[in-house]
């Protein structure tokens, strides 16, 4: 699908989509306590967010306007933020996960979550 | 006489290239020197006008046609004719009727200057470029097939990103399927009156060397295709359809009578071309009728069935019901270029327009003709 997407508007939306797709991901599965799982899902949701960024920057350099689709970012990064801070509330800080095959993980849901704030505010 | 016809008859095609100029959008500041707005300020007199055009148009087709049947047009002189039509109405502005030729630019544009995917990036995003204002689907993603969008690749280079070139370069692809189109009717039917039936149909001149609809393209491939099935190239045949159906999709109706083509062609049995076109015909003139379903029953779908029906000129019916639906289709763009209105009302009465002339025909002939066929049976 990545290919499918060229252009870097294109490139834009694709990462921005798939951001939005891994933060609800990661809200449900927190959700579920599921908190490996989730704190995956919140990683990959902040790779793809930190490229939205990249894809509007080449954009510009391709002397295409880019305002609408920073208005975009903008208002999809106040959402972001706002579904993160909600997630932060209902999660504890620290959690260790015990895989039953697997050495014990251990995460730290608050300052995972903070970067991810963090990444958004940058945008905003 | 008959010269003094092809005379009169290229004269008007001439005024009425003239004419396509008067419908110059405000929004195409690039021939601003030229804009009139004379079509927006004198809605009755530019009606009247392209309501005499069209009248006129079908006389000189009824005409041809006529000639054509008596073999008193010849090969030499159809060819001149066509020739001559698709040179004046290259020069003609192409979007009196219908703006989708600037909907094939800005889809080129997207693709091919600004790179961006068209199935997923609008022309509308890109808001400080001048040259979609005046593109009526900039909101909406490529609405046509890949096969398309390659193609569209080579008016848009030799536009040399230049809106006005483009235009010319956009219409030159379309003449130029018009006239293959053409070569091949003639290469499958050796029919003058088939090449006639097509080439000079005012809608098909209209829709594809005016309004410059892609259409076309998508027929010539689809028509290419049968002549392959017809000359057993089954392989060239498949891909040809296959193209053919990523041009507009439309084709993908004719899948059915394909296979039964491709069935027939593996049996070593010869296949009935009659059968085969009246079959395509029938497809083609259903997915017409279905197309309201979708969007709305534009003019320039009739291209589809008016090919096929081109083989099937033995059968009177169809053949004079394809002329007046063609009047009815042409007639349909009056409402709105009367009122400059596209209200559900105008649409209605667009319908009614469209609708009458055939119906006019089906019960004339089902009253009068097939009477009289039948009582001469008896």
């Amino acid at each position: 699908m990545k290919y499918w997407y060229f252009g870097s508007f294109a490139q834009f939306k694709y990462n921005l989509k798939l951001s939005d797709k891994y933060l609800v991901e990661a809200k449900t599965l927190f959700e579920y306590k599921q908190y490996l799982l989730g704190y995956k899902a919140l990683e990959k949701s902040d790779l793809y967010f930190s490229k939205t960024h990249l894809f509007l920057k080449r954009a510009k350099e391709e002397k295409k306007n880019t305002g609408h689709l920073q208005d975009l970012l903008r208002q999809a990064a106040l959402k972001h933020t706002e579904v993160l801070e909600s997630v932060s509330s209902n999660i504890p800080p620290d959690f260790v996960w015990i895989s039953e095959k697997s050495s014990p993980t251990v995460l730290n849901l608050e300052k995972s979550i903070k970067n991810s704030i963090q990444i958004r505010k940058k945008i905003i | 006489m008959k010269k003094y016809l092809v005379v009169v008859y290229i004269l008007l095609i001439l005024l009425f290239t003239a004419f396509s100029y008067l419908f110059v959008d405000p929004n195409f500041s690039y021939l601003k020197s030229i804009y009139t707005s004379f079509s927006f300020t004198h809605r009755n007199f530019t009606t009247i006008l392209y309501v005499i055009f069209i009248f006129l148009f079908f006389l000189f087709y009824l005409i041809f046609l006529k000639l054509a049947q008596i073999k008193y047009l010849v090969y030499r002189q159809l060819r001149f004719i066509i020739l001559t039509i698709s040179i004046l109405l290259l020069f003609s502005y192409s979007s009196v009727l219908s703006y989708d030729i600037f909907n094939y630019i800005a889809t080129a544009k997207v693709t091919y200057f600004y790179k961006e995917n068209p199935y997923i990036v609008m022309p509308i995003e890109f808001t400080n470029d001048p040259s979609f204002t005046f593109v009526r689907a900039a909101n909406k993603i490529s609405l046509y097939g890949p096969v398309w969008l390659v193609l569209s690749g080579i008016p848009f280079y030799m536009g040399f990103n230049n809106p006005v070139l483009m235009l010319f370069t956009f219409k030159a692809l379309n003449v130029a399927f018009y006239l293959l189109t053409i070569v091949l009717i003639w290469k499958i039917s050796k029919n003058l009156i088939s090449v006639s039936f097509f080439a000079l149909n005012p809608l098909v001149i209209i829709e594809i060397l005016l309004n410059s609809h892609n259409d076309t393209v998508m027929i010539f491939l689809a028509l290419f295709s049968f002549y392959c099935l017809i000359k057993n190239k089954t392989k060239l045949s498949i891909l040809f359809l296959i193209l053919s159906i990523l041009i507009k999709y439309a084709t993908v109706f004719l899948i059915p009578v394909y296979v039964y083509a491709l069935i027939k062609n593996k049996e070593k049995k010869n296949i009935n071309k009659d059968r085969f076109f009246y079959y395509s015909f029938i497809s083609m003139f259903i997915l017409f009728l279905l197309s309201p379903i979708r969007e709305e029953m534009y003019s320039w779908y009739a291209v589809w069935f008016i090919a096929f029906a081109s083989f099937l000129i033995t059968k009177k019916y169809i053949y004079y019901f394809v002329v007046f639906l063609s009047i009815g289709l042409l007639l349909g763009y009056v409402p709105y270029m009367y009122t400059g209105l596209y209200t559900s009302s105008i649409i209605l009465l667009k319908y009614i327009i469209i609708i009458l002339s055939p119906l006019i025909y089906t019960v004339y002939y089902f009253l009068f003709v097939k009477k009289s066929v039948l009582a001469k049976g008896l």
